[in-house]
Formats: C-alpha cells, sequence, structure tokens
C-alpha cells in the first residue's frame, strides 16, 4: 500500500467519522435546543404544588452516612424541622460502617428527637445502594425519600416531594438539587450553572412533555410498591438512580419532578472530586445503557418518544469520545488534500452548524435557566464552562476507557467511591443548636412574597395573634 | 414573559433580515475582511506579498485574500524545535498552573505534538497563507450565514422585545466579522514565523472554537443585560 | 524569510500583536473573571430553606407588615382618623367606618371596628379591619383582611387577594383574582369567582346549604349491592367485568397494588376499584361505584353520580364529578373539572383539595372542606352551564 493509498483510506476514515459525529451530535443538539426552547414557552401541565400539604402518606426519609461526621448533624436537624406531620415520618439515619463519629452524632440525635432511628452497619457490602436495601427492609413508609448527608433540605421538602405521589402512576419523584458552595471554587460555581441546567431546563422539559425525568437517588422518593415491583435497589450499580430510574420506566411507572422542591447540596470544589464523580457516572449510567437499553427499546409501557428520549439519556456519555473522534477527524482532514477542495455547501455548513449549534446547546440551556431562575451574576461565568466542558469530556473519554477495557478484559469494575465533603463548619442556615430556622430564634414565619400567583417566600415577623 | 409566537416570529424575521443583508454585501464583506487582515498585518509588520483571489462557495463568489511568505523548516531547523520546544514547556506550565483549562490544554498538546510528528516524519507537509486562508473563509462565511440563526435562537428570543435582540444581533455579527479578519491575520503571521507547526493548533483554537466563544460571550451577555429585565425574578410560572 | 536584522525588528512587533491576541481573548473571559472575583468567598442564596406553605399567606404577609407599620409615629385627621405614612404609602387608621356610594380611596385602610362601604366605591389600596367588612355592590377593592366577617356584594372586583378569619361570603358574581382564605368558612354565591378558595369549609350556593350533613353518614354509594371489582381478583370477576363491557386482558400489574389498564375504561355498570388504577385512556366511573384507591386516567375521567372516592382522582386532562359523589382525597386534573351538584368533600385526616390546571366549574350544593384551586378560576356554575359543559365533555371523550 503506497503512501496515496494510505492518504485516502485516512482521508474516508476521517470523513466517516467526521459524518457520523455532526450526525450523533446534531441530533443532540436538536434535543437541547427543543427542550430549552419548550421550557421558555412555558407550557406544562398543571404541578401538584397546590396539593402541597393536603395528602400526607406515611414516609420514611433515609439518610446513608458514610463517614459524615462533618455534615451529618445537619442533614438531620434540618429533616426532624421538616413541616410534615410526625405521626407519618420516621428519618433512618444509616451509619454505613463509617469510622469516624458520624455513628456517634446519629446516636445522640435520635436520642433527643424520637423519630430519627439509627441504623447501624458495622459488615456487609458497602457503598449507597447496599446501605438503601437495608434501610428499606426497616423501612415502614409507603414512600421512602432519599437525602445524602451534605444535603440541606428546607422546611417544606418533605411535602413537597410527597405531594406527587397522589398521582398512583408516579413511582419515583425527584426534586431540584442547588449547590451551596458556588462561592467556595470556581469550579463550584461553575458546577452550580451546569445543574441549573440540568435541572430548570433539562429536566423539567422533560417531565412537562411527559417524558423521563432522572432520579437522582436523593432529593427524591420512591414508592415502595414500585420499588419492590422492579426489583428493589441494585446494589452493584455505580448510579442506583439511573439504574432505579429506567427499570421503572420500562416497566410502566412514571418520574415525577418537582422544581420548587429546592434542596442545598455540596458540589465538588476540586477537579480531582469532580473528576471521580464524573467518571463514576459515566461508568454507572453506561452500565445501564448495556443492561438497559434493549429493555427500553422493547419495552410495551413507554411511548416511542419518552423510549427516544430515554435512549438519548443512556447513551449521553458516549457523545463525548464521539465529539473528540469527531475533532481529530477534521484535524485530519485539514492536513488532507480534500480539506483544500471546496467541499460541498451542505456538508461544510452541517460541519459549521453541528460545531456552532452543537456546542451552543448546552450553553443555551445554562443561559435560559440563569434566566428563569432570574439570576444575572451567575450568567456572566457562562464562558467558562467552555472549559468545564473539555475537562468533563477528557473525563469521560478516560471513565469510558477503563469501563470497556474492564469489559473486554473481564477485569472487575471500580467500587463505588463516596464524593468527598468540603464542608467543616456546619451548614450556614443550620444554626447547629437544633432549632434551626436560619435565624435562630425559633420564631420566624416564611410566607410568599405577594404577587397574583407569588411563590417565592419572605422573612416575617410572627403574625399578630 | 413566556415565548410567543409573536417572539418566535421576530427571532425568524430578525435571522432572514440579517442573512439576506449578509448575501446582499457579501463581495463587500469579503473586500472589507481581508483589508481588515491586510492592514492588521501592517501594523504587526509581517511582511506581506501582494493578494490573490481565492474560491469561497460557489454561492458565495471568490474573495481577494492577502499573501504572506510560509517559513519553512529546512531554512532554520532550530527554530521549529525551539519554538516547538517553548510552546511544550508553556502549555504544560500553565496546564500544571491553571487547573480549569487542563484537559483543554492537553489536547493543544496532543495536536501540538501530532503536527509535530507529521513535520518530522512528512517534510513535505506544507500549507500556502491562500490556502489557509481559503479554509478559514469557508468556515467564516459559513459561520456568518448561520450567526442570524444563532442570535435569532440564542439572543432574541430571550428579550422582551424585538429591537433590543436585533441589536444583540446585529452587535454579533459586527463582532464576527471584525474578530475574524484580526484572527486570520494573526493565524497568517504565525505561518509566516513559524510555518505549519502552529497551525492545526491555531485552527483548532482561534477557529471555530474561537466563534463558539464570542458567541457564548454575547449570551451570557444578553442573558444578563437584557434577559433579566425581561423575564423578572423568579415567580410561579418559572417553575 | 526576511533578513536577520529585518527579522528581528518584525519578530518584536509581532510578539506585540501576540500579546495584545492573548489580551483580547482574555476580554472574552473578563466578564465572567470579573463575576468569579465578585461571587468569590460568597454563598448562595438562591433558597430560603425556611420556606413552609401556607394557605392564608397573603393575609399573613400583610397582617405582619401592618404591625410594623404601627410602630411609626401617627398624625391625626379631622375625622377621628389618623394617618401614618410611610415612604410613598400612606395608611389612614380609625374606629368603625362606613364609605358612602362612589367613594374613593388610595390610602390603606386600618379599621379598628367595622368597616363598609356602599356600591361602585374604588378603594385602591389594601383594607384592614378588626372586626367584619361588608363591600357595596359593583366595587373594585384591592385586598382586604379582616379578623372578623368578610361579605363581598354583587359584582365586586378584588385585584388580588381576601382573606379574614370569620366567614367569607362571595356573592352573584363578585371576582376575586388572586387566593381568598378563611378561617371559618366560605361560601360561595352563584357566578362568583375566585382564583382559589381556601377554608375549613366552602360552601357553593345559597345560605340554605350552609349545614350540610357529614361526609361520611350513609349514602346511595355504600347501599348499592352490585359491584365489579377492578382489578379483576377471580374468574367470576372476570366474567362480570366482560359483562360489564370491560376487556380483563388489558388489566396489568404494576406492583402489588397498582394495576394499569391499557386503554379506555367504560365500565356499564357499577364498580369497586380496590387497588390503585391507571387507566391508559378515558375513564368512565359509572354511578354507584365505590372507589377504594386512587384512579388516574391519561385523558379524561368522569366520575359517575352517588360514588364514593376514598383516595385520590387524578386527570391527565379534564374530569367529571358527577352529582352527590363524596371525596376524601384530592382531586386534580391538567385541565378542567366539574363538580357536579352536592358533591362533598371531607376527609376525617385533615383538609382535601380539589385543583384544575385551567377552570374549575362548581355547582350549587358543592360542599368542601379543604381547597378550591385552579389556574384560570373557580367559578361557581348554574345547572345550564354545567349541562353545557359535560356536553363538551362528552365530545372530548368521544374525540378521543
Amino acid at each position: 500500500m503506497g503512501m496515496a493509498d494510505f492518504m485516502a483510506i485516512l482521508t474516508l476514515t476521517a470523513e466517516i467519522i467526521l459524518g457520523f459525529t455532526i450526525f450523533v451530535l446534531t441530533l443532540y443538539a436538536i434535543r437541547h435546543y427543543g427542550m430549552t426552547l419548550y421550557r421558555l414557552s412555558l407550557r406544562r401541565p398543571r404541578d401538584k404544588n397546590e396539593l402541597v400539604g393536603f395528602r400526607m402518606p406515611r414516609i420514611s426519609v433515609l439518610v446513608p452516612m458514610h463517614n459524615e461526621e462533618g455534615v451529618a448533624g445537619d442533614v438531620l436537624r434540618a429533616l426532624t424541622e421538616c413541616d410534615y406531620d410526625k405521626d407519618k415520618l420516621e428519618i433512618l439515619a444509616i451509619n454505613d460502617r463509617s469510622t469516624d463519629r458520624t455513628g456517634q452524632i446519629i446516636d445522640e440525635l435520635a436520642a433527643r428527637h424520637p423519630v430519627i432511628k439509627p441504623i447501624h452497619r458495622a459488615a456487609g457490602k458497602g457503598g449507597k445502594g447496599a446501605a438503601l436495601i437495608d434501610a428499606t427492609k426497616q423501612a415502614t413508609g409507603e414512600i421512602l425519600l432519599m437525602f445524602d448527608a451534605d444535603y440541606f433540605p428546607g422546611r417544606a421538602m418533605l411535602q413537597m416531594l410527597a405531594a406527587p405521589f397522589c398521582d398512583p402512576e408516579i413511582g419515583a419523584v425527584m426534586g431540584r438539587v442547588v449547590p451551596h458552595n458556588t462561592g467556595n471554587s470556581l469550579l463550584s460555581a461553575l458546577l452550580g450553572l451546569e445543574r441549573a441546567a440540568g435541572y430548570q431546563i433539562g429536566q423539567q422539559a422533560r417531565y412537562n412533555l411527559g417524558l423521563t425525568p432522572q432520579f437522582g437517588g436523593t432529593v427524591g422518593g420512591v414508592r415502595v410498591s414500585a420499588l419492590r415491583a422492579v426489583g428493589g435497589w441494585n446494589a452493584n450499580s455505580l448510579t442506583e438512580d439511573t439504574d432505579l430510574t429506567f427499570r421503572m420506566a420500562v416497566r410502566g411507572w412514571k418520574i415525577g419532578y418537582v422544581n420548587r422542591a429546592e434542596c442545598y447540596e455540596e458540589a465538588p470544589e476540586s477537579w480531582a472530586v469532580r473528576e471521580r464523580q464524573i467518571m463514576r457516572w459515566a461508568m454507572g449510567h453506561t452500565d445501564c445503557l448495556h443492561r438497559l437499553g434493549g429493555q427500553v427499546f422493547f419495552s410495551r409501557f413507554m411511548s416511542k418518544f419518552e423510549k427516544m428520549d430515554a435512549l438519548f439519556v443512556l447513551y449521553c456519555y458516549w457523545t463525548a469520545p464521539i465529539l473528540v473522534l469527531g475533532w481529530l477527524a477534521s484535524l485530519v482532514l485539514l492536513f488532507t488534500p480534500q480539506a483544500h477542495h471546496v467541499p460541498e455547501f451542505s456538508v461544510a455548513l452541517a460541519f459549521v452548524g453541528y460545531q456552532l449549534f452543537g456546542s451552543q446547546a448546552t450553553f443555551f440551556e445554562m443561559g435560559a435557566a440563569a434566566v428563569l431562575d432570574g439570576k444575572n451574576r451567575p450568567a456572566d461565568l457562562i464562558p467558562l464552562n467552555l472549559f468545564n466542558f473539555f475537562a468533563s469530556t477528557g473525563a469521560i473519554c478516560k471513565a469510558l476507557y477503563g469501563y470497556y477495557t474492564d469489559r473486554i478484559f473481564g477485569a472487575p469494575g471500580p467500587g463505588w467511591d463516596k464524593t468527598k465533603r468540603f464542608r467543616e463548619n456546619g451548614f450556614r442556615n443550620g444554626n447547629g443548636n437544633g432549632n434551626g430556622n436560619g435565624n435562630g430564634n425559633g420564631n420566624g414565619v416564611h410566607l410568599y412574597t405577594q404577587g397574583t400567583n407569588g411563590i417565592y417566600t419572605c422573612r416575617l415577623e410572627e403574625p399578630r395573634p | 414573559m413566556p415565548l410567543t409566537g409573536p417572539r418566535v416570529g421576530a427571532a425568524i424575521l430578525t435571522a432572514l433580515v440579517l442573512t439576506a443583508a449578509i448575501y446582499w454585501f457579501r463581495a463587500d464583506l469579503l473586500n472589507q475582511h481581508n483589508r481588515i487582515a491586510a492592514a492588521v498585518l501592517h501594523l504587526a509588520a509581517v511582511p506581506t506579498t501582494g493578494s490573490t483571489h481565492v474560491d469561497t462557495f460557489e454561492q458565495v463568489g471568490s474573495a481577494e485574500v492577502v499573501l504572506t511568505s510560509v517559513f519553512s523548516p529546512g531554512e532554520q531547523p532550530v527554530r521549529p524545535i525551539a519554538l516547538f520546544g517553548l510552546a511544550l514547556l508553556i502549555l504544560f506550565v500553565v496546564r500544571k498552573t491553571v487547573a480549569l483549562a487542563s484537559s483543554f490544554l492537553m489536547f493543544l498538546l496532543v495536536i501540538l505534538t501530532v503536527t509535530a510528528g507529521i513535520i518530522l516524519f512528512w517534510p513535505s507537509s506544507q500549507i500556502s497563507s491562500d490556502e489557509f486562508s481559503q479554509i478559514w473563509l469557508r468556515g467564516e462565511v459559513l459561520v456568518w450565514f448561520l450567526l442570524p440563526w444563532l442570535s435569532a435562537s440564542l439572543l432574541v428570543l430571550l428579550q422582551r422585545a424585538a429591537w433590543p435582540g436585533f441589536l444583540w444581533a446585529v452587535a454579533l455579527q459586527a463582532y464576527a466579522f471584525v474578530w475574524s479578519a484580526i484572527r486570520l491575520a494573526f493565524c497568517l503571521g504565525v505561518l509566516h514565523f513559524s510555518g505549519l507547526l502552529f497551525m492545526p493548533t491555531l485552527w483548532f483554537t482561534l477557529g471555530l472554537l474561537a466563534d463558539v466563544l464570542y458567541i457564548i460571550v454575547f449570551l451570557s451577555l444578553s442573558a444578563r443585560v437584557s434577559g433579566l429585565r425581561a423575564w423578572g425574578w423568579r415567580t410561579s410560572w418559572q417553575f | 524569510m526576511p533578513a536577520g536584522g529585518t527579522a528581528s525588528v518584525i519578530a518584536w512587533m509581532f510578539l506585540l500583536f501576540t500579546a495584545t491576541m492573548g489580551g483580547m481573548l482574555y476580554l472574552h473571559f473578563f466578564f465572567a473573571h470579573r463575576c468569579w472575583r465578585r461571587v468569590r468567598g460568597v454563598e448562595a442564596e438562591d433558597i430560603d430553606s425556611n420556606y413552609v406553605r401556607r394557605e392564608d399567606y397573603f393575609g399573613q404577609s400583610f397582617r405582619a407588615k401592618l404591625h410594623s407599620w404601627m410602630e411609626l409615629p401617627t398624625t391625626a385627621l379631622p375625622d377621628g382618623m389618623r394617618a401614618i405614612q410611610h415612604g410613598s404609602e400612606r395608611i389612614e387608621l380609625g374606629p368603625g367606618r362606613s364609605l358612602a356610594d362612589r367613594s374613593k380611596s388610595d390610602d390603606v385602610l386600618v379599621i379598628e371596628g367595622d368597616f363598609s362601604c356602599g356600591s361602585f366605591c374604588q378603594l385602591g389600596r389594601e383594607i384592614y379591619a378588626q372586626r367584619n367588612v361588608v363591600i357595596g355592590q359593583a366595587t373594585e377593592c384591592q385586598a382586604i383582611a379582616a379578623d372578623g366577617d368578610i361579605s363581598l356584594g354583587p359584582d365586586v372586583q378584588v385585584s388580588r387577594w381576601v382573606d379574614c378569619w370569620g366567614t367569607l361570603r362571595l356573592a352573584k358574581g363578585s371576582i376575586v383574582h388572586s387566593r381568598a382564605s378563611s378561617r371559618t368558612a366560605a361560601h360561595l354565591e352563584l357566578g362568583a369567582q375566585a382564583l382559589s378558595v381556601f377554608a375549613p369549609e366552602i360552601i357553593i350556593g345559597a345560605v340554605a346549604h350552609l349545614h350540610v350533613p357529614p361526609v361520611m353518614e350513609s349514602s346511595a354509594a355504600e347501599s348499592s349491592p352490585e359491584r365489579v371489582a377492578i382489578p379483576p381478583d377471580s374468574d367470576d370477576s372476570r366474567e362480570a367485568l366482560k359483562k360489564a363491557g370491560v376487556d380483563p386482558e388489558k388489566f396489568r400489574s404494576l406492583s402489588a397494588d397498582c394495576w394499569i389498564y391499557q386503554g379506555s375504561l367504560r365500565p356499564t355498570s357499577a364498580v369497586r376499584v380496590t387497588s390503585h388504577l391507571v387507566v391508559r385512556g378515558d375513564c368512565d366511573i359509572p354511578a354507584g361505584s365505590l372507589l377504594e384507591h386512587d384512579v388516574k386516567a391519561s385523558r379524561n375521567l368522569r366520575i359517575g353520580a352517588d360514588s364514593e372516592c376514598q383516595a385520590n382522582l387524578i386527570a391527565e386532562k379534564s374530569l367529571s364529578v358527577g352529582a352527590r359523589v363524596r371525596f376524601s382525597g384530592v382531586i386534580h386534573a391538567n385541565e378542567e373539572i366539574l363538580l357536579g351538584p352536592e358533591v362533598r368533600g371531607e376527609s376525617g385526616s385533615g383538609p382535601v383539595a380539589v385543583d384544575a390546571g385551567s377552570w374549575l366549574y362548581v355547582e350549587e350544593g358543592v360542599s368542601v372542606h379543604g381547597k378550591l384551586s385552579s389556574g384560570e378560576r373557580v367559578r361557581v356554575v348554574d345547572t345550564a352551564f354545567a349541562e353545557s359543559w359535560r356536553k363538551k365533555f362528552e365530545s372530548w371523550r368521544d374525540r378521543s
């Protein structure tokens, strides 16, 4: 084979890869744009916010904790202060083989708050999935609500997450995650934008369109009967939440999303932690793709649009290596004679269009989310997310390389990896003395601001008796 | 302030008007683009060797481009080696100190190294300034034609009224045009001083990626400046 | 290449250009960098973690605001009233007050007794009374809070909210454009409208209906002897379902306590729903049925007269509740809801709620202990309107 043949094959390969990249990423770009525009149209089904507090099922709140002494007190105190009928509430604080003071903190709080029931796991398989399996056996509620230890649920959170379960078709409900530590590092600030786009646009649009929002395994709930019907938690999955979402969807359950149920979380503040987090997501998610992709495709309960969107979600981490291949292919073409001749207008247009529209789609989501959230400052940060985009792309490629080499060579995959916590001095709204109302006096009454149908809150004094 | 039919109509109208304007004035735009690039090259003291016409697309026609000589590694082999080493050093140092840009710089390192390898093993690999200008213009002309539609979807739809959206779109178009000429001039300067070595890297960073960047900047600015006025603080319909 | 000396000069100029390019590239990140410098070290303020939902929040909020205003110095007015200036707002305080027909006021009125006004008044700001409030016909108000009763005359328009601790009465044609709430009872007459109504007891129609019998008394629903079980639990019930025009093969189990019916469900005889039921289509529950668990229709849902619903009713489109239906859960539809005459909503475990995405029409004789809410308006309608709506509803179902 001569040099000319080699170049011809290289060029053809690059063209095919580039064509495939353009095709795949254009589909994703269309999906992103469509969802953002649909979200901006504000068309949506009636939410269940008006039903909050009217039908309170018995709920069990599960808080798995592994070495969470820095945050355990905050989340448990916040949960005890939630505005939910205490006769219908139990908080299962799961000490999952902790070697620090987590167990002690749980026991101390349980002594003060009978609603907290400690579960101490000293042995058995580790990881969130295994902890949830144990706790679910002991739960007495018809609904399970889950919070990670670094989350800080507001007082109305439990009611807001429980309300959608009045719909018998709802198998799981997801709330919205908002990083509180966006000022601690540039990464967490950028992740704040990314989260806003993912929830305010992606999740809400999917819910509004009757598709499948993703249950995130925290700030969310599942119906116990639905969980049992789909086989319970999968302790072997790195992303047990994604796994459960699609096992429920293929068996006919719907996933609800409550944008108003906003809960503070702690976003990663260092790139190393973020990389490990996104690699775990990428591997777990891709594993779900291989196990559940076929079931999604052949599900008799899901509509064709639900299936299509679910497959988009399951394949989403593949876009990173495809994108990198596309970039490399376009560079190869720069060196070859094809790049020096006039390409077909349509092909060039597709390429440039995919680069521009495709890349802009996620940023458009961020801009639209900032606008819908009424935030101006974070919108300025959007250009820096370009670097976050590259960082995520690199981490995902690395994760998928590891995942597929493990599969090919039969190596056991990575174990569950807990995301590092950065909080040291307690949550700013958790005042640490048990009344946890943010201003420390325990008398605050917090109501909506006025407006025809206003929904935001303001802080007021105790109303006159 | 939900998205309504009239606002979508205003966005489409904005895109149509701008697209028509670009098509109508395409020859003038390409001519001015070349004049700006030539002026910048002159200011940067990069010698030019005249100009020539290159084809863009059949529908757009040909464009005059300024010509520069291209450095050949055979003339001074030390220079590309030194430049390559310096570039690697800078990229490594920045990559270590700026964690934010780590992955991006890694990708640039890969491109640069691959390019160096190509030059090493196929020394005949070369690109002339008119060829590079042609590649550049083809990409940018398409960007100019696509920008009105991006403006329509990204900028106009987030505004309450049509006219601020239209102004944002015009501003973006003008910026794209001028910034493209400056970037082209810089690339031609680099081609003149260091040959092919940095061209793929520059094409990746200052080409479509730079287009993506300023569009994102315009999106973020318009979302902050005008979008929030139009949509206001969060109320129930935004949930 | 140019000669060495010249090249050196050129290179310096080009290096300057390179630095300028670097600066220009940085400018693209200038605002982002500036933003980061500003937000660094600042924690997010996006969520009020202390938010709790209260149905009377507008009235409570206003009372709390007034409470703080009362601390401000007052000036005496000629007619025994006092005034407080708070920024651009003027608050008039005084004992019981009665305004004549066609009176106008642009001040916040704080009345330490009863307040009444004649017809066609224009009251541009909030009113608060420590006792009762009576608003005359066709008056336009902004918002009213009272510690006693509030009575809105015919065709009164309230552009915002109404909240009282006593009984709230909305006369014929009166409209509250936002929320109406009471701690005692709300009474809505024919043609009255509000975005939402919340009260321990909401009575629709003439005053004669104010004392309705408790929901859990015996009813036609409980005395109905023949009900087909849904989902089928035996061969007999499968046969019974077939006779009732239902295909038992379309039932599939989602879980131990939830079944799905693939298609529209239209049994011809009364049913007893013994498990949560999701109908992928329209659902017609015949008269006299007993719904022990939640029922959801992915399109329209009709509940026949004299049925009893012990759990929740959900429709993704519209929902029609027949006459004398008793319910003790929540009722929710993405589009319109009609509550037929003498529908009762009450639960021993707390208030109930009916929520419609657009219009919630209510016929006379309805009694709900809890809340009626809507995306457009809750509206009391007469029999003729209800009949025409039901025809429209039938056509939606036929189309689907």
